[in-house]
């Protein structure tokens, strides 16, 4: 199953993206909070997490940092509102194979996920 | 007056320094220098709300698109919704528009000047749009003088500001046209400006639209075409440098941008 965790504090977004990729075949599973995340990435076992970077409490490149522990080959798309070019430096450094904008591109997203998912396939 | 004077003889007592008499002059430059400050204080933190406001702005707008593009994914939407989501969406790429333009505009990132050809960064920037204009039709004419001296600059703003004033011209001229883009050096009152100016023969502007060009947000082109701050951002970053932009045009026959930029005294540090 292709099971995917969406991190993000904005219910809806969670709740819009969980519907979409449903749709599209996937397990999504979702998580409002860093420790939440953190929490079903040891639970769940997704392949990909969508990961927002802006987030209260702890941030999203922090659940970069320790989900990438924790797991190292799971696929990391940081989305983020405005393109800042250190901080998706960072992101790529700390192991994220990917960053996308918003407003998301839904089909954009969602090819990109698939191809993440086609590589550790492969591996 | 007088204890307003007694006030300013205290510190004098404490210090034994006595304190000189300001002139008019003095004081009127004082104040100027502190409404500066207090402005470009303000100015800096209306710039860290506002970049504040626009990445606040994409959460939701970012939900508002994706559930037009989820309803946009049903087969069963019927034609005349389909076209309400459709411009939903159209709607969402102005605002996304608007608020990069916010940002840039607000942008707090210090500004890096340094020494440069003003001509090197034109051929740089038209090395970027040179396509856009061949396939636009626009014949592109170069005067730049050889020689010209260096001004002072953050590379990537000057950039800016001739980007945004060819891709203005380029509206300006839909059924195509010619473009002259020119460097020269001018001296006024014994201090050198290196001058670019952008002439197209486009539509050209009224008289009463000329007035409120580089107002923020004035714009006289269609809603999905421009946002109407490309031209304030461009006076705030010459002005910014000292420099002057100006805009001289004839209605049907076309518009020169001019561009006037320091040459710094030698010696003289950005």
């Amino acid at each position: 199953m292709k099971k995917i965790l969406i991190v993000d504090d904005e219910p809806l977004t969670c709740q819009t993206l969980g519907e979409f990729f449903q749709g599209k075949g996937y397990e999504p599973i979702t998580a409002s909070g860093g420790e939440e995340a953190l929490s079903k990435v040891d639970s769940e076992k997704p392949l990909v997490m969508l990961l927002d970077v802006r987030m209260p409490g702890m941030d999203g490149m922090e659940v970069l940092a320790r989900a990438k522990e924790k797991n190292p080959s799971l696929g990391v798309i940081m989305i983020t509102g405005v393109v800042d070019e250190e901080v998706i430096h960072l992101a790529r450094q700390m192991g994220a194979d990917d960053y996308i904008t918003k407003p998301l591109d839904l089909n954009h997203l969602e090819k990109n996920v698939w191809l993440k998912i086609l590589g550790l396939m492969a591996n | 007056m007088k204890a307003k004077e007694e006030r300013q003889r205290k510190p004098a007592a404490k210090t034994g320094v006595i304190p000189r008499k300001s002139s008019p002059r003095q004081n009127r430059w004082a104040k100027g220098a502190r409404g500066q400050l207090i402005s470009s204080e303000k100015l800096a933190s209306l710039g860290r709300l506002t970049a504040g406001a626009c990445h606040e702005i994409l959460n939701p707008l970012s939900i508002i698109s994706m559930q037009a593009q989820l309803a946009l994914a049903s087969p069963d939407l019927e034609p005349p919704l389909r076209e309400r989501f459709q411009g939903i969406l159209e709607q969402v790429q102005r605002i996304v528009t608007i608020t990069d333009q916010l940002r840039r505009f607000s942008r707090t990132e210090p500004v890096i000047q340094t020494n440069m050809q003003v001509d090197e960064v034109i051929e740089e920037t038209l090395s970027l749009l040179g396509r856009e204009l061949q396939l636009a039709n626009i014949h592109l004419q170069k005067e730049l003088a050889q020689g010209l001296p260096e001004i002072q600059a953050d590379r990537r703003q000057l950039s800016q500001v001739f980007l945004n004033l060819i891709s203005n011209a380029k509206d300006a001229m839909p059924q195509g046209g010619s473009l002259t883009v020119s460097a020269r050096v001018k001296g006024v009152n014994g201090k050198k400006t290196v001058e670019v100016s952008f002439s197209d023969t486009g539509c050209g502007i009224s008289r009463e639209n000329l007035l409120k060009l580089f107002e923020p947000f004035f714009t006289t082109k269609p809603q999905d075409r421009g946002t109407g701050l490309g031209l304030s951002i461009c006076r705030e970053i010459v002005e910014s440098y000292d420099g002057k932009i100006s805009v001289e045009s004839t209605e049907g026959k076309g518009s020169t941008f001019r561009v006037e930029l320091p040459v710094p005294v030698k010696g003289e540090r950005p």
